[in-house]
C-alpha cells in the first residue's frame, strides 16, 4: 500500500481470544492501483501479549509503509473474551489514545459480528450469543435492521441475557460468535466488517471528550471459558 | 532529568513525576482522585478493573499538579513485578503506550526493590550499596543484602504470613478497622507489652520468618482471655512480638554480615515500635539506619521513578519496550523479555 | 513425567483423614496432588487450620518446591519449578464472581492449570464449577498421639459441580 490518495488511516488491535487479530486500513483506496485497502494481521499469543504490544504495532505499521504519525485513529477489541487480554490492550491503546491526541474506537464481538452478518446480507430480527458458562450463552436479540444497529459498544452488555444455549428463543435465526453446533450457525467477524466498522465516521469516539474515552473498556460478559477438564490422574 | 513512575501491582494504582531520582514533583495515588465510575453496581474494591479506570484520570492530573507536559518526561520507570498479573499489566500496558508513543525509555522496576528506593529518596540523595535490606508489608517480609544496582542476594522470606497480614487477620478478629496496622499501632499506645506471653517465631534459625504461628497463639490468647481481654495489651503484645521478631534476625544478619548501612522499607516499616527497635538496634551496632517516613512506605510510584532513574543504564542492552509483567519475578531474577523466534 | 504411583497410594474420590502434625499434612495434600494435578480446589478452613500448610503440600506433590505463602494480601500467587505451575488465590478480600473473573482465575483453569482457592465460600457460585473440595478444620487427636494441639481433620470431596451460577 502506498500513501497517496488514503484518508483516515487507522490501526486496530484486538486480544479477546489467544489468536491476537490486528489490521491497518484507509477509508478510500486508491482508484489507480486497485490495492487493498486494509490489511489484516494475526499472531499466536497467549501468555505473551503484553509483551509484544509495541511489537504488533511496529509490525503493522512496517508492514503498510506507514509511521504512527500517519495515523488517524485508533481501534481496540473490547471483547468479551480473555478479561487479562482486553484489559491489556485497552490499557495500551487508551492510553495510545490519551497521549497522542488520535481518537479511539472501541469494538465489542457484537458489533463486529452484526457488521459481518449484515455484510453478508443477513437482515433481521436475529439472535447472537458466546457461549457462557455450562451449557448456557450469552444472548442479544436484534429486531430492527442489522445496518441500523452497528456499534453498541459496551451498552451491548446491558442488554445481555442469559438463556440455556437449547433455547431457540422465538424461532429467528441464532449466531454464534466464533462457535456454533447444529442449531446455532457460526459466524466468524471479517476483516471487511471490521473495516467498515473502523472507517465509519459515528463510529469514531472524540478524543476531547475525556469521559467517552474512558467508557470504552473491557465488556465484563463472564466468557466462554473454564469449561473445566478436572483429570484424574492414577 | 524527569522520570515518570507507574505502579499498580496491588490495591492503589499510583503515578509520579521525580527529577534526578531525589525530587519528588508530583506522586498521586488512586485513592486521592474520584475515579471515573460508570458503573451503576457494585465496582469491586480490589481488582484490575479500578487500575484501568484510575490509570488515565491519573495521567492527566499527574501532569496537572506537576505543571509539566507530556514531552517533558525524559523516560517511564513501571513496577512489572511482583503482584498481581491483571493489576500490573494495567500499569506495563500503559507505560509501555508512552513509551513507545513519545520514544523514550521504558525501565521496568522490581516493586521491592522500589520499596528499598525510598528511603534514600527520602533523604534525598542517591542509593548508596552495599546496604543490608528488610522490606515488611502486607504481602511480603524479605531480608536481603543489596550488594550494587539490580544485585540483591536474598537472605529469608516469610513462610506463611507477611507480617502486614498478621495485622489485618488480627485486627480484624478483635474488630479494629482496615488496614490492621495503623489500627493495631493506635490501640498499643497505652498498652502494656508484656501483658500477654506471645511467641517470637524462629527466632534462631536462618533468616526467614513465619508468622503464622504466632497468628495461632495471639487468636488462643484472644480466645482464652474472653471478656478479660484488654485490647490495648493485646496490641502492645503483638507489636511488640513482631518488632522483636524481625528486629533480631536483622541483628543476627548484621554480625554475620557485616554492614555499615541498614535499610527497613514497607508499609509495616511505618510501625511505631519497629522504628523504635530498629533505631536502638543500630545505635547499639554503629550502623546507619534509613526507614521512609510514613508516607513514603506505603505503596507509591514516587519510589517506582526514583528507582527507573538510579537503574535506566543497567537496561541500555536490552529492547525493554518487549517486557513482560511477572507476578512472581524475585529479586535478582532475570525478566521475561520477548525475543521473535528466528 | 509423573512417578508410578505405588499400590494402596490411590486416594478415593472423597474421604476424611486426622493429621497429627504439619508434616501428616503435607504428605496427604502432595499425595492428592498426584491424583488431581489439573484440579479446580476450594479450600476450607477457619484461621489458623493450616491452609497455606497444606497448599505447601500440594504444591510439594506436583513438584514444585517453591516458597508457598498466604495470597491475602497479594490475592493470588504463582508457583513455578519448570513447566509445572499452581496458581493459590484468596477471596478473603474479595466478593463477588465479577472479581474473581477479573483477576482471571477462569483463564487460569481455562489453560489447564491447578488453582487452589481459600475463603471460596465468600463466592457460592465457584463451588458450580467442577471442583475438589477440602475442608480443614482443628480436630480432637486419636487416642496415643504424644502432642494433643495440633490435630486436623482433612476432608476431600470430589464434585462435579452443576448447579448453574
Amino acid at each position: 500500500m502506498t500513501k497517496s490518495a488514503r484518508a483516515l488511516p487507522y490501526i486496530f488491535l484486538d486480544a479477546s481470544r489467544p489468536r491476537i487479530v490486528g489490521q491497518v486500513g484507509f477509508a478510500a483506496s486508491d482508484p489507480n492501483s486497485g490495492s487493498p485497502t486494509f490489511r489484516a494481521f494475526s499472531w499466536e499469543s497467549r501468555q505473551d501479549f503484553a509483551a509484544r504490544l509495541t511489537v504488533f504495532l511496529d509490525e503493522m505499521l512496517v508492514a503498510t509503509n506507514l509511521t504512527f504519525e500517519h495515523i488517524e485513529r485508533i481501534g481496540v477489541g473490547i471483547g468479551p473474551g480473555s478479561l487479562t487480554g482486553v484489559r491489556t490492550a485497552v490499557a495500551f491503546l487508551r492510553t495510545l489514545s490519551q497521549v497522542s491526541g488520535k481518537p479511539l474506537s472501541g469494538i465489542s464481538l457484537f458489533d463486529w459480528a452484526i457488521a459481518t452478518l449484515a455484510a453478508s446480507g443477513e437482515r433481521g430480527p436475529i439472535r447472537i450469543s458466546v457461549p457462557a458458562l455450562r451449557d448456557k450463552v450469552f444472548a442479544l436479540d436484534i429486531d430492527s435492521d442489522l445496518e441500523a444497529t452497528s456499534h453498541m459498544g459496551s451498552s451491548v452488555e446491558e442488554r445481555l441475557t442469559l438463556v440455556a444455549r437449547s433455547d431457540a428463543g422465538d424461532g429467528r435465526p441464532h449466531f454464534g460468535i466464533w462457535y456454533g453446533d447444529s442449531i446455532i450457525r457460526t459466524v466468524d467477524p471479517s476483516p471487511e466488517a471490521l473495516h467498515h466498522l473502523m472507517t465509519q465516521h459515528n463510529s469514531a469516539t472524540a478524543h476531547d471528550d475525556f469521559e467517552l474515552l474512558l467508557q470504552i473498556a473491557p465488556l465484563y460478559v463472564i466468557p466462554p471459558l473454564a469449561e473445566i477438564n478436572l483429570v484424574k490422574r492414577g | 532529568m524527569i522520570t515518570l513512575g507507574i505502579e499498580s501491582s496491588c490495591d492503589d494504582t499510583s503515578l509520579a513525576l521525580v527529577e534526578n531520582g531525589v525530587r519528588i514533583r508530583a506522586s498521586l495515588l488512586s485513592s486521592q482522585i474520584e475515579t471515573h465510575r460508570r458503573f451503576g453496581g457494585v465496582v469491586p474494591e480490589v481488582a484490575s478493573r479500578k487500575h484501568l479506570e484510575a490509570i488515565n484520570p491519573l495521567i492527566r492530573e499527574l501532569l496537572a499538579a506537576a505543571q509539566l507536559t507530556l514531552e517533558e518526561i525524559d523516560q517511564i520507570a513501571v513496577t512489572t513485578g511482583p503482584g498481581l498479573l491483571g493489576a500490573l499489566l494495567v500499569g506495563v500496558a500503559a507505560g509501555k503506550a508512552i513509551a513507545w508513543a513519545l520514544r523514550k525509555p521504558f525501565i521496568p522496576i522490581h516493586h521491592l526493590e522500589a520499596h528499598l528506593e525510598a528511603a534514600f529518596l527520602a533523604a534525598g540523595r542517591p542509593p548508596e550499596y552495599p546496604f543490608l535490606g528488610l522490606v515488611v508489608s502486607g504481602g511480603h517480609s524479605n531480608m536481603l543484602i543489596a550488594r550494587g544496582i539490580r544485585d540483591y542476594v536474598t537472605l529469608g522470606r516469610t513462610a506463611d504470613d507477611a507480617p502486614g497480614e498478621l495485622f489485618d487477620k488480627i485486627a480484624r478478629r478483635i474488630g479494629l478497622g482496615y488496614p490492621g496496622g495503623p489500627a493495631i499501632q493506635k490501640e498499643s499506645i497505652s498498652g502494656n507489652p508484656d501483658r500477654y506471653q506471645l511467641p517470637r517465631p524462629l527466632i534462631r534459625r536462618g533468616y526467614g520468618f513465619s508468622f503464622s504461628g504466632l497468628k495461632t497463639a495471639t487468636i488462643a490468647v484472644i480466645d482464652r482471655a474472653g471478656d478479660s481481654l484488654s485490647l490495648n495489651d493485646l496490641c502492645a503484645s503483638l507489636q511488640n512480638a513482631v518488632a522483636e521478631t524481625l528486629i533480631s534476625k536483622v541483628g543476627a544478619a548484621l554480625i554475620e554480615y557485616p554492614m555499615s548501612r541498614l535499610v527497613i522499607a514497607g508499609g509495616v516499616a511505618a510501625n511505631s515500635e519497629l522504628r523504635a527497635q530498629a533505631a536502638r538496634l543500630a545505635e547499639a551496632r554503629g550502623v546507619e539506619l534509613l526507614i521512609p517516613p510514613p508516607s513514603l512506605c506505603t505503596d507509591n510510584a514516587a519510589m517506582v521513578a526514583a528507582h527507573g532513574f538510579f537503574t535506566a543504564n543497567s537496561w541500555t542492552d536490552c529492547n525493554t519496550l518487549t517486557v513482560n509483567a511477572l507476578a512472581d519475578w524475585s529479586m535478582g531474577d532475570p525478566l521475561p523479555f520477548w525475543i521473535k523466534p528466528s | 513425567m509423573s512417578k508410578p504411583i505405588k499400590n494402596g497410594e490411590i486416594l478415593p474420590d472423597d474421604g476424611q483423614v486426622i493429621s497429627r502434625s504439619d508434616k501428616d499434612t503435607l504428605a496427604h495434600a502432595a499425595r492428592l496432588a498426584k491424583v488431581f494435578p489439573q484440579a479446580l480446589i476450594l479450600l476450607q478452613g477457619p484461621f489458623g487450620a493450616g491452609k497455606t500448610t497444606w497448599t505447601r503440600g500440594f504444591a510439594a506433590g506436583l513438584g514444585i518446591d517453591d516458597n508457598v505463602s498466604s495470597p491475602t494480601y497479594t490475592i493470588l500467587n504463582v508457583y513455578r519449578r519448570g513447566d509445572r505451575t499452581l496458581y493459590h488465590l484468596d477471596l478473603y478480600r474479595l466478593g463477588c464472581l465479577e472479581e474473581v473473573y477479573d483477576v482471571g482465575l477462569f483463564e487460569i483453569l481455562d489453560a489447564g492449570f491447578p488453582c487452589v482457592v481459600e475463603w471460596s465460600e465468600r463466592v457460592p457460585e465457584l463451588a458450580g464449577w467442577p471442583h475438589l473440595e477440602v475442608i480443614l478444620a482443628p480436630s480432637k487427636c486419636p487416642s496415643g498421639s504424644d502432642d494433643d494441639t495440633n490435630c486436623r481433620s482433612i476432608k476431600w470431596t470430589l464434585r462435579k459441580g452443576g448447579a448453574c451460577p
